[in-house]
């Protein structure tokens, strides 16, 4: 085999594979990249049995053919090629030859044919997606998600098919995020006369789908055979395992009205619960937030007995509100929950002080209004 | 041939020809679905192996197959899940549903505060599947509801560890604390430390209970440094009213686990919460403990379970015949008690071996009966151990050297050792006087009858001996 190739190139697909290079020892060729040739195209391929990646990429190939790659040498020698060289690439005696401009290299190969086959999707996708949003709703969610194996349904990501909309949720049973997206084109969904269709999609996984969305792409393409999940990004193609589990029915307790709505300077909250969750730390790590709508404003306190107390008010919208509330959380939850926000203002929605309470978007324009909801559950417990 | 066998004979034969690795890789939780047409339908666990298989292993594949069913002509993979998840209940989160329904605001009963603390706290356990309030607890507190104090039967043999328990579940960490139960494999150890956290449970629902194994524990406490939760991880502990450790002896040799289970023991112990721990030798024997933690264990209760006597042994086989509601003669139970004599789970084991063989034959489970269906098992436990294994535990036991018993020395640190030797090749094995003089370096038969002998009354007289006695007997069994 034998072909050329620039530094770049290479170096934005072994990227794209690093991660699901297989570590384990029982079988060595997983720790390497399968190249070969494909219709004038270098294909290089990845996988550690749970998910694979193939990516094709631009290069010359001057005589075709295939072997496995130790992965780690070559992505560190690739990495530190100075930018904008090119490389030559060619298979001589069972090692290859690498030549670039400053620097030559000889790696033993492996032969190709030990390296397993990843399985793909030869028919047309069946359901193509809007890329960028996707890739949106999958970095507001994922932190969501357990990694506790023994619920494995909550290791994933549920992707709920309906009619009209695709809704993407995440849990790890004390916190949720849920984001709803319209469909905009006819391919969107996945329905075949079903009523609708939830797939649980391994987080492994959606980190990957969502690494390879650079912002040039514009579509994703989803297909399911067999229990197997194929996706195609452009000149990525992965598969990957289906998490077989019921997602918890997370719809029912999202509150539909609530009693409580305040709206807050998301940089404000954040600042004081930081402060706040200094102290929770080495205590219980619970803080207590009260609000207050006849003051407008919204305190928030901890305390540990060990080291002291602290309060921080602040000024909030008060869009509803009877009367004072006090809601118990675990700071973590709040913080990580308000790190998914891009806008300027939040609203923190509660009914009582022991069920669910919600944070949102606050957008000028309700015709804008995000579908994006992040649902915490609060301790129920007398804050002293 | 069923399915089943036909394909563990295949992989039986492609073992062979794999290495372990590639075995383990692509013949994992595979099987054989069906065999039509001379099509063999294989289920496989993913799409890597199904590539696999079908690429690259079919001929291998086809071949095996083809020498036991040589009707099959062509081999097939579909991915098959068999997911053990699929019939769980949705837990927390259900219960958050629950929690989020808005009805009487006012009525915090001790239910929704179990509730809530399951839903907040990280939990640790993995086990609990259902909804239910019973089983929610045990979510947390891993306790199984089968175990109580009115269905443990009490006799000599466990009166103090009895009352102890008993004791400790009515004051929680008032009485004894902590407190040591140690004892033999299978004589209820594990069934006591549930009673209490299940007595505790009914009577005290807001308290917080969690019964773990060590090894449980051990692997948690390496989960949690692994994921870097490692706070998380001693402040759930650190929260418990009653913390019940079974089989604690495993912790023996584990540094950093005994370092964080000291340390959670020491905060619990300062604020009276109760500790219970169980493990098969008393303190001082579990090698490799911490000083420390040895003398921690030391300063509560320590109290033991010996072997069941056998009108114990009748009393748990009866118990057991009027819980299950079945139908045995008292000769046949009688046997089963005389026989065996260890351990009360074999005991149970036997029963239900014989039940289920009489019922299965639809034959009268009576003492004829009895016998012959027992006759297999009795065989096997006396066949597992041989004249090697007796000296090799010896030698093990006592810490000496397969030599000096031979050799003609008469200190008391070999004497002893070998006169139990003697006992013990006499009793379980029934070995000739004089063979087992011979064995010793041709000792007289006579000095073989004296240690015999010997033994025999010390062990009616003296505990310690008892004891020896019946650690060694364990290990020659249980521990091969």
């Amino acid at each position: 085999m034998k072909l050329i190739c620039t530094q770049e190139n290479l170096t934005q697909a072994l990227n794209a594979l690093d991660r699901v290079v297989g570590k384990q020892s029982s079988l060595p060729i997983l720790s390497n990249f399968l190249f070969e040739s494909e219709n004038g195209r270098l294909k290089i391929s990845a996988t550690n049995l749970e998910i694979g990646i193939i990516v094709f990429v631009g290069a010359k190939i001057e005589k075709e053919g295939k072997f496995a790659v130790p992965a780690r040498i070559l992505s560190q020698f690739v990495q530190n090629l100075p930018q904008g060289e090119v490389l030559e690439l060619e298979l001589k005696d069972g090692q290859l030859l690498l030549k670039s401009g400053s620097s030559d290299m000889k790696i033993k190969v492996l032969d190709g044919k030990d390296f397993p086959i990843i399985p793909t999707f030869k028919k047309e996708y069946p359901v193509i997606l809007l890329a960028q949003p996707i890739k949106q709703a999958l970095s507001r969610l994922l932190f969501c998600a357990s990694n506790n194996e023994s619920r494995i349904e909550l290791t994933g990501a549920q992707f709920l098919f309906e009619e009209k909309q695709l809704s993407i949720a995440a849990t790890d049973s004390f916190r949720l995020a849920e984001e709803v997206l319209k469909y905009n084109q006819a391919k969107e969904s996945i329905l075949n006369g079903e009523e609708s269709k939830s797939l649980i999609i391994p987080i492994n996984t959606l980190q990957e789908i969502s690494r390879s969305i650079t912002p040039e792409v514009e579509e994703l393409k989803v297909a399911i055979e067999e229990h197997q999940l194929f996706f195609e990004i452009d000149n990525v193609q992965i598969v990957s395992r289906i998490i077989n589990g019921r997602f918890p029915d997370y719809k029912q307790i999202i509150p539909k009205e609530f009693l409580l709505r305040v709206a807050l300077e998301k940089e404000a909250l954040i600042r004081s619960l930081k402060i706040a969750s200094t102290l929770s730390a080495y205590n219980t790590g619970e803080i207590a937030l009260i609000f207050n709508p006849e003051e407008e404003n919204c305190t928030v306190i901890s305390k540990s007995q060990e080291i002291g107390e602290n309060s921080s008010v602040l000024m909030g919208d008060f869009l509803k509100g009877a009367g004072p509330l006090t809601l118990i959380f675990n700071p973590r939850y709040l913080l990580e929950g308000l790190s998914a926000f891009s806008s300027k203002k939040i609203v923190f929605s509660a009914n009582t002080s022991s069920s669910p309470a919600t944070f949102e978007a606050l957008e000028e324009n309700e015709e804008n209004k995000a579908e994006y909801v992040y649902v915490m559950m609060p301790i129920r417990k007398e804050y002293a | 041939m069923t399915h089943d066998d036909l394909w563990k004979a295949v992989l039986g034969q492609i073992e062979l020809s794999l290495s372990k690795a590639n075995f383990i890789t692509w013949f994992k939780n595979t099987n054989l679905l069906e065999v039509s047409d001379g099509k063999a339908l294989i289920g496989v666990p993913n799409g890597f192996a199904k590539e696999w298989l079908e690429n690259k292993y079919n001929t291998h594949i086809l071949k095996a197959l083809r020498t036991l069913d040589p009707s099959i002509q062509s081999i097939r993979c579909t991915i098959s899940l068999s997911d053990p998840h699929t019939n769980q209940q949705p837990k927390p989160i259900s219960r958050s549903i629950d929690a989020a329904i808005p009805r009487n605001e006012n009525t915090e009963t001790a239910n929704s505060f179990v509730r809530k603390k399951l839903i907040e706290k990280p939990s640790f356990s993995s086990e609990g599947t259902s909804v239910s309030l019973q089983k929610e607890v045990f979510h947390e507190s891993s306790l199984n509801s089968r175990y109580t104090f009115e269905n443990y039967i009490v006799a000599e043999n466990n009166e103090l560890a009895h009352a102890a328990c008993h004791a400790v579940s009515q004051n929680l960490g008032m009485l004894y604390n902590p407190l040591f139960i140690y004892g033999g494999v299978g004589l209820g150890k594990t069934h006591l430390l549930q009673s209490i956290g299940n007595e505790v449970m009914r009577n005290h629902p807001e308290k917080r209970i969690k019964y773990i194994t060590s090894e449980r524990f051990t692997t948690e406490l390496v989960d949690s440094i692994k994921n870097q939760k490692i706070d998380i991880f001693k402040e759930y502990y650190q929260q418990m009213d009653l913390l019940i450790i079974d089989d604690v002896q495993f912790l023996s040799g584990r540094e950093k686990t005994q370092n964080e289970f000291f340390h959670i023991f020491n905060a619990l112990y300062q604020i009276n919460k109760q500790i219970v721990i169980s493990s098969d030798r008393p303190p001082k024997a579990i090698g490799t403990l911490e000083e420390r933690l040895r003398s921690r264990f030391e300063g509560g209760m320590i109290t033991d379970i010996s072997q069941p006597s056998l009108e114990t042994r009748i009393a748990i086989l009866s118990s057991k015949v009027q819980e299950k509601g079945l139908s045995i003669d008292e000769d046949a139970l009688r046997f089963i008690a005389q026989n065996i004599n260890q351990n009360v789970r074999e005991l149970e084991g036997a029963l239900n071996r014989v039940i289920a063989y009489c019922d299965f034959r639809k034959i009268p489970a009576n003492l004829a009966n009895t016998e012959k269906i027992l006759v297999e098992l009795l065989e096997k436990n006396r066949k597992n151990i041989s004249t090697e294994s007796v000296f090799s535990t010896i030698c093990e036991y006592y810490s000496v050297e397969h030599e000096d018993l031979i050799k003609k020395g008469r200190k008391k640190e070999i004497s002893h050792p070998r006169q139990v030797l003697m006992y013990i090749l006499r009793q379980e094995l029934s070995t000739p006087f004089s063979t087992i003089g011979d064995m010793l370096g041709g000792r007289d038969h006579t000095t073989v009858l004296h240690a015999f002998e010997k033994i025999n009354k010390e062990k009616e007289t003296s505990p310690k001996i008892k004891e020896e006695l019946n650690q060694i007997k364990e290990r020659l069994y249980y521990i091969s």
